[in-house]
């Protein structure tokens, strides 16, 4: 199966696979950027990635002691998302609705 | 008892549990080749470290649950030294499974 026909067949594994990649990848670029900008920085890049994970930081701040400092919380969502996207696929694959390996579940 | 110790001994078993669980192991080196291949250039060796890292984490994160469940119920503002135990002590039961492999084995 190619790669478009995979997309159309199994769009509903590869959307939301797709989203929480992108959320996934947004956190380590905030915690990246963390490390060089203010958490009050106004700079578009930070700002934008703060508003599109910030749901996700504290969502998952809910479910972390209140210890942990900010950035391993970002780092902890960066995990979950990942679990996420693996109890994704796996559930799928359990009711045989999921691309098999090497079937661009990446 | 320093905050310090807990952190370590919570970070200890997380490491015990993501280098010595190899049922967690191998299943989550499956994955992580399949969701985050190109972010380690296709490097078994990255790609066995960062299943490692993400099992470890996996391990913190969850023991945490519980402890952040307390603090909430108890309207706690702050991390008390019952939720650090509580932390800790979830991290530990989380990595009972890898124990044995710990103990023969060792670091």
């Amino acid at each position: 199966m190619d790669i478009a026909s995979s997309l159309a067949a199994y769009w509903y594994f590869h959307l939301p696979n797709f989203i929480l990649a992108v959320l996934m990848y947004t956190l380590l670029g905030r915690v990246l950027l963390g490390l060089m900008v203010d958490a009050d920085s106004p700079n578009y890049i930070w700002r934008f990635f703060c508003r599109i994970t910030d749901p996700v930081v504290a969502a998952v701040a809910i479910v972390t002691p209140k210890v942990t400092p900010p950035v391993l919380i970002w780092l902890f969502s960066f995990v979950w998302l990942f679990w996420l996207r693996v109890a994704l696929h796996y559930t799928l694959l359990l009711f045989n609705l999921a691309p098999r390996i090497g079937g661009a579940a990446s | 008892m320093s905050r310090n110790f807990y952190f370590i001994g919570i970070a200890f078993f997380g490491m015990i549990n993501g280098i010595f669980n190899q049922l967690a192991l191998i299943f989550t080196l499956l994955y992580v080749q399949l969701l985050a291949g190109p972010l380690l250039f296709g490097s078994l060796s990255l790609t066995l470290m960062f299943a490692s890292l993400m099992v470890s984490t996996a391990t913190v994160i969850l023991g945490g649950i519980p402890a952040a469940i307390y603090e909430r119920v108890t309207g706690a503002s702050e991390s008390t030294d019952a939720s650090l135990w509580i932390w800790l002590a979830g991290t530990a039961l989380l990595a009972l499974p890898a124990t044995g492999n710990f103990l023969k084995i060792g670091l």
